[in-house]
């Protein structure tokens, strides 16, 4: 049976009936009263929810790659600090970002592969006492992982490129070089350190010469002596001043520490001057001062042995770090006096400040201006005004290589044969550590950044 | 309800209940949602937090290790060190065993001793002391005389005056035994020969100089003297020699003679100016230069004494800007070691950098092998054989002495 309900008539006459109007007037009050209510509750508690500023806590940022195997410490902080650039030993080249995720390969060189030229070689000693890297990296890669700047088997500084496996050999026919070539941020300028060795019995440098070259491989300038760095600007190179190696004098017969004997030279670098693309040059290490700076680890040096052969500018363009070295220390000073000290030197002024260090090793400048190196097992960050810091003791058995710190300067990379170890530069004791998948090139920083 | 066929429909003519409370929660519930729909709608998002890094727990700073070998080795040649730790006066092994308080209540900056019999001299706030084995003390010198430098060998001791409100050249020599003290017209820096009854003390003209200490001037003297106990000392090294040499308006600083009594160390220079280390042979000869880093001062030197040869290892530490009247102990600032070898005239680096830090202690070990230097991040030994080792040292406290024998 079906119940059908008629519309209401009024029955407003009807006293029985004046009860259940209030309570319909109630069931029309009420749920419009609720219905307000409740769009003020609800919009309340909605205002709460959206406008609720949540804290992201970062453990392991969602579809972030895990962590390379043997990776120790907090990875995740490296995340974003650039891309570390690398080779391994048949000459590919690959890039990864430098918590260890996406790594790709950029190409293959055949000049990248694992092997370099003959040690022990006479022609090389000499050389030692003309320039020597401030660090033990075989080639660099510029951030864009297309070219390769390096020193060809056969002693050529050479730029290479990865996509076509072209090579362009820097230095003249005939001569051979100290390193790969210097370069600024951009690669639009190149430095290159050229020599010629000759001379009986005992090898000796007999001429030392320096090219400045543009991207595009034309050349700027040809410089007497040898060049050690170029501005990250483009705008300058740190070269050796000739006319301080005239004022100090030929160095005479010597035997460095770390080979064989080797002959007198005037084509050593006694003092340092600053090219400029724009023209002209001026001195900014004058052969007095490098001998003040290294009679302070060695009061009684004779200043005949005394070359710089290495220099490196500061972020700045302010400052260098200076390595120089005593050509006529005996060959076992690697247990006996220094016969090497690291130097900050201040090129407006010209001063020098020593670094001490008993066998300073690697060394580079930090891009907020600090210095880090090894030395003496240790490795070292010196902030700019404030006390030096332990980065990391016992680096004797690491085989580290080279320090180079990421692109915004908070880490510092101890690159080592068999492991990576990251080390935050304000805080040591955060640090990563994972196995060297290659051999270090560069770390660049993050395309687009 | 279901309907069957032929039902007839039937008309209810009562009224539908109002039932105003469901239509009220259904209200509400309505109205809540539609609330938070709108709020969802129309209210505006915050900018996105900075991501807040979740760190792990905290790693320990990495410090120098501790080489167990070549503390090992370090501990063979040299007794217990001097330390003074939380007011105490102890000594304890270089490998952090067998600490034992020496004197309670002793402030030492400057320790003499301690001899067979386990006495020794200390200094305390410019008080001579004599610390007996069982730890009794007696005071030396007399009640109005305030040291600011102690040296000395066995029983005889030279102490120095305290410039302030005292002649700066009224030292006195005494004898820790009996306690007899006779003046001597040296001045702060003093020193003496651990092997020799020779001592140094530096002379005329005295300058008052600020940049030593906060906010006071210091007296300074312009000339070296050496001497022997009962003879009157005499000139190795005048003002118009030392100015030649260190620059105009030099000034000594710091004094250490060989063990033989040959050959005086002496630190020269200026507050602001560069500072340098000449050695000068008692007879006045000048041997050797030793410039120091740019803004760096000597904290202190020491000779050596190895089997016949002696090294003098010179620890200059940074004074530059506020770091120049800075205590040992809060001096933020980097410094190093350096020793050199009269007999070939070289030198090498035995420290630098990060142990250096507010280092607060120093001393040679007693067969002349290693120096060590102590700091509050703890105490670091250099072994300096062939190759130089550096080990870190459980010890803590500011080394005062590294002697061969402990008190008994």
């Amino acid at each position: 049976m079906r119940v059908l309900r008629r519309p209401v008539r009024d029955q407003a006459a009807d006293p029985l009936l004046e009860r259940r109007r209030g309570r319909r007037r109630m069931a029309l009050v009420v749920p419009v009263v609720a219905v307000v209510c409740g769009l003020v509750v609800g919009g309340l508690a909605g205002e709460r929810v959206v406008g609720r500023r949540r804290v992201a806590v970062v453990a392991r940022p969602a579809g972030a790659a895990a962590a390379p195997e043997g990776a120790s410490g907090p990875i995740e902080q490296l995340r974003g600090a650039g891309a570390l650039l690398f080779t391994d030993q048949q000459g590919r080249a690959y890039a990864q970002a430098a918590d260890g995720s996406g790594r790709r390969v950029l190409g293959q060189l055949g000049e990248l592969a694992a092997r370099r030229a003959a040690p022990g070689l006479d022609v090389e000693v000499a050389a030692l006492l003309l320039a020597a890297a401030p660090d033990d990296r075989p080639a660099e890669l510029a951030p864009d992982g297309d070219l390769v700047y390096l020193r060809t088997a056969d002693g050529a500084a050479t730029v290479g490129r990865l996509a076509d496996g072209s090579l362009r050999r820097l230095v003249p026919a005939g001569w051979k070089s100290t390193g790969p070539p210097r370069h600024s941020a951009d690669g639009n300028l190149l430095g290159v350190c050229g020599f010629r060795v000759g001379g009986t019995p005992l090898p000796s440098v007999t001429a030392a010469r320096s090219w400045v070259l543009d991207g595009s491989g034309r050349r700027l300038a040809t410089l007497p002596g040898c060049l050690y760095d170029v501005a990250a600007d483009g705008g300058s190179a740190l070269v050796a001043d000739p006319a301080q190696g005239r004022l100090a004098g030929p160095v005479p017969f010597g035997q460095f520490r770390r080979g064989p004997p080797v002959g007198g030279s005037d084509q050593l670098t006694r003092g340092l001057r600053l090219w400029r693309r724009d023209g002209g040059s001026r001195p900014v290490l004058g052969f007095a001062e490098v001998v003040r700076v290294f009679r302070t680890v060695q009061p009684g040096v004779d200043p005949h042995g005394l070359v710089i052969v290495t220099a490196v500018l500061g972020p700045d363009g302010r400052q260098a770090l200076v390595r120089i070295v005593d050509a006529q220390a005996e060959a076992g000073s690697r247990t006996g006096p220094e016969a090497e000290v690291l130097a900050l030197v201040d090129l407006e002024r010209g001063r020098a400040e020593p670094l001490p260090e008993h066998l300073p090793g690697w060394f580079t400048f930090l891009p907020t201006g600090g210095l880090a190196w090894t030395g003496g097992g240790t490795a070292t960050y010196l902030p700019r005004g404030r006390p030096p810091r332990l980065l990391r003791s016992g680096l004797v058995n690491e085989g580290v290589y080279a320090v180079v710190p990421s692109p915004d300067g908070a880490w510092v990379l101890l690159a080592g044969g068999t492991s990576w170890r990251f080390v935050r530069a304000d805080d040591p004791s955060v640090q990563v550590t994972y196995p060297a998948p290659g051999r270090l090139a560069t770390w660049a920083p993050e395309p687009g950044r | 309800m279901g309907r069957l066929l032929g039902d007839p429909e039937v008309w209810d003519d009562s009224p539908a209940r109002p039932r105003p409370a469901v239509r009220g929660l259904v209200g509400l519930a309505t109205g809540v949602v539609a609330g938070l729909l709108l709020a969802f709608a129309v209210v505006p998002r915050p900018d996105p937090p900075p991501p807040q890094i979740r760190l792990p727990p905290a790693a320990e700073a990495p410090r120098l290790q501790v080489q167990r070998q070549v503390l090992y080795s370090a501990g063979l040649g040299g007794g217990p060190m001097l330390v003074s730790r939380s007011g105490r006066l102890e000594q304890v092994k270089v490998d952090g065993t067998e600490r034992r308080v020496v004197a309670q209540n002793l402030r030492a900056s400057a320790v003499v001793g301690p001899d067979r019999a386990g006495v020794l001299v200390a200094m305390d706030s410019g008080v001579v002391t004599r610390v007996e084995a069982n730890g009794t003390t007696r005071r030396l010198g007399g009640d109005g005389f305030v040291a600011g430098g102690l040296a000395g060998a066995g029983r005889r001791l030279l102490a120095c005056p305290d410039p302030a409100g005292q002649p700066a050249d009224a030292s006195l020599l005494l004898d820790a035994v009996s306690g007899r003290a006779s003046p001597v017209r040296l001045g702060c820096p003093v020193a003496w020969a651990a092997g020799g009854g020779v001592f140094a003390g530096s002379g005329g003209p005295w300058t008052r100089l600020a940049g030593f200490r906060p906010a006071t001037a210091v007296a300074r003297g312009g000339s070296v003297l050496v001497g022997r106990p009962g003879r009157r000392p005499r000139v190795v090294l005048d003002a118009r020699r030392l100015r030649a040499v260190a620059g105009r308006g030099a000034v000594v600083d710091g004094l250490a003679l060989s063990p033989d009594g040959r050959l005086v160390a002496v630190s020269a220079g200026r507050p602001g100016r560069p500072w340098l280390v000449l050695v000068v042979g008692t007879g006045g000869r000048q041997l050797a230069s030793i410039p120091l880093a740019d803004g760096h001062r000597p904290a202190w030197m020491g000779w050596s004494d190895r089997q016949g040869s002696t090294t003098l290892a010179v620890a200059a530490v940074d004074r530059r800007g506020d770091l120049a009247t800075a205590e040992l102990a809060a001096r933020q600032g980097t410094g190093y070691v350096l020793a050199w070898q009269p007999t070939d005239r070289s030198a090498r680096v035995l420290t630098s950098g990060v142990p250096m830090v507010a280092a607060d202690g120093f001393a040679w070990s007693s067969d002349g092998d290693s120096v060590a230097v102590s700091s509050p991040a703890g105490v670091l030994v250099v072994k300096q054989a062939d190759v130089v080792y550096t080990t870190a040292s459980p010890v803590t406290g500011t080394l005062l002495a590294w002697p061969a024998e402990a008190a008994p």
